[in-house]
C-alpha cells in the first residue's frame, strides 16, 4: 500500500512535470527534501539541527547524498517509508533532515563548486533525488560543505 | 595554649622528582581553611570525579594557606564546636570557593564530554545505516588529548562520529563554528567559520589547531 501511493505521488508528478515541459529527475526550487537519519549520534542535543556526520561520506566510497523528494506527497508517508527502511537495516529511523532545493543550490565551495540536486527514482522509491558531493579535495573540504547543509537542514523527529 | 603549637599544615607525600608536592587528602587542607562543610562535600566529589584535577589543588596552596587562616584554626581545632564559624567568610575564602566550584564545573564538562566521546566506541560498522565504519580507538585517544590541552575553551565541544570511523568535535556559539576530524595518527582536519569567512586546514598537527582556533573563534 505504501509503495503503491509513493507511485502514485510520483505519476501525479510526472504528469505535472510533462504539461510544463520539464524533466521529471528535474527538481524545482521550492521542493522540500529530506535526509532520513538513523543514528542517534546524527542529532545535535540542543535546537532541530543535525550534525555534519550525516552529511559526509566514507573517503573509499564516494557516492550522492540520497534524499527523499519531501513536497511530492505526505510527510507521514515518507515517514512510514522511514521506519521500513530502519527495519531493513536494522536501525531505528529517528527521523529527516529537512532542506529546500533552493537552499542546496547555495551550497558551495570556496573553489567555485557548486551541490546540485537531481531526481533519481528507484523502483523501491520513485520519490528519491540525489545531491551532488565534490570530488575527494580533502576531509576539511567535504567537512565545510556538510557545514553548509546542516546550517540550512532543520530535524523534524520520526514522532511528532 | 599558644597557636603556634597546634599548628598543622596539610600533610604532603612525596612527590617524583621535578614535580610540584601534592596533599595527602583535600579535605585536610580544605578542612584546614574551615571552609563550610557543603564546599568540603563539593570538593570531595571533584576528587572523585576528576583526578587529574587533584594536582591543580597543590597550587591553591601558596594561595589558601596563609598562616592566618590555619593559625585560627588552631585557636578553635574543630569548626563543628563552633557553628558561627561555619558561615564566617573572608573576600579571600569567597573567592577561592569560587575557583573551587569553577575548577570543579569546568573539570565535571570535560571529563563529560571525553566520556561521551569514549562513548562513540560502541557504533558499529554501519552504525549510520549505511557502510559507515567503526570508530577508531586511536582517533579517540588523540580527541581525548585534544580535549586535555584545548583547556576551559572544551566546554563548547560536542563529539560527533564520521562515517570513515573517526571523531569530529564541533562547537558552535554565536555566528561562530568549529569543525574537528581527528586522524589515527593524531593529525586534525578542521574548519572554522566566523560570519561568511571560512578557515580550513587538513592534517595539521594539534597544537596549530589550537593557536588557529584562538585566532580566529
Amino acid at each position: 500500500m505504501l509503495y503503491y501511493r509513493l507511485w502514485l505521488a510520483y505519476f501525479r508528478h510526472v504528469v505535472r512535470a510533462f504539461t510544463q515541459r520539464q524533466s521529471p529527475h528535474f527538481v524545482a526550487d521550492f521542493e522540500l527534501l529530506g535526509r532520513e537519519v538513523f543514528s542517534e549520534s546524527h542529532i545535535r542535543k540542543s535546537a532541530k539541527k543535525v550534525k555534519p556526520g550525516l552529511f559526509l561520506h566514507k573517503k573509499s566510497r564516494r557516492r550522492p547524498i540520497s534524499v527523499n523528494r519531501m513536497s511530492l506527497a505526505n510527510r507521514s508517508l515518507f515517514m512510514a517509508l522511514g521506519r521500513i527502511h530502519g527495519q531493513k537495516r536494522d536501525h531505528t529511523f529517528y527521523g529527516v533532515a529537512e532542506f529546500t532545493a533552493a537552499k542546496v543550490r547555495t551550497v558551495q565551495g570556496d573553489d567555485g563548486w557548486q551541490m546540485q540536486v537531481r531526481g533519481t527514482p528507484s523502483f523501491a522509491n520513485p520519490l528519491h533525488a540525489d545531491l551532488t558531493i565534490p570530488e575527494d579535495k580533502g576531509k576539511d573540504y567535504d567537512i565545510m560543505i556538510a557545514d553548509q547543509l546542516c546550517e540550512i537542514a532543520e530535524f523534524r523527529p520520526a514522532r511528532e | 595554649m599558644p597557636a603556634s603549637a597546634t599548628l598543622e599544615y596539610p600533610k604532603y607525600r612525596d612527590s617524583e622528582p621535578g614535580t610540584k608536592a601534592v596533599p595527602v587528602a583535600w579535605e585536610d587542607s580544605i578542612t584546614a581553611l574551615q571552609m563550610p562543610r557543603a564546599a568540603v562535600t563539593r570538593a570531595q566529589s571533584l576528587q572523585a570525579h576528576v583526578g587529574k584535577l587533584g594536582q591543580l589543588f597543590a597550587l591553591i596552596d601558596p594561595i589558601a594557606s596563609p598562616k592566618s587562616a590555619v593559625e585560627e584554626f588552631a585557636v578553635k581545632p574543630s569548626f563543628r564546636e563552633y557553628p558561627s564559624q561555619q558561615t564566617a567568610s573572608s573576600p579571600a575564602r569567597t573567592a577561592l570557593i569560587a575557583w573551587l566550584l569553577d575548577l570543579r564545573a569546568w573539570g565535571v564538562e570535560t571529563e563529560q564530554l571525553k566520556a561521551s566521546v569514549r562513548d562513540l566506541l560502541n557504533l558499529k560498522r554501519g552504525w549510520d545505516g549505511e557502510d559507515a565504519e567503526p570508530i577508531s580507538p586511536h582517533s579517540i585517544e588523540h580527541a581525548c588529548a585534544f580535549i586535555d590541552a584545548l583547556g576551559s575553551r572544551s566546554k563548547d565541544f560536542e563529539p560527533f562520529p564520521d562515517p570513515d570511523g573517526l571523531v569530529g568535535l564541533e562547537a558552535h556559539k554565536k555566528d561562530k563554528v568549529a569543525y574537528l576530524s581527528f586522524y589515527e595518527d593524531g593529525l586534525i582536519a578542521y574548519v572554522f567559520r566566523a560570519n561568511e569567512a571560512v578557515h580550513r586546514g587538513n592534517k595539521s598537527k594539534p597544537d596549530a589547531v589550537i593557536r588557529v582556533l584562538n585566532a580566529v573563534l
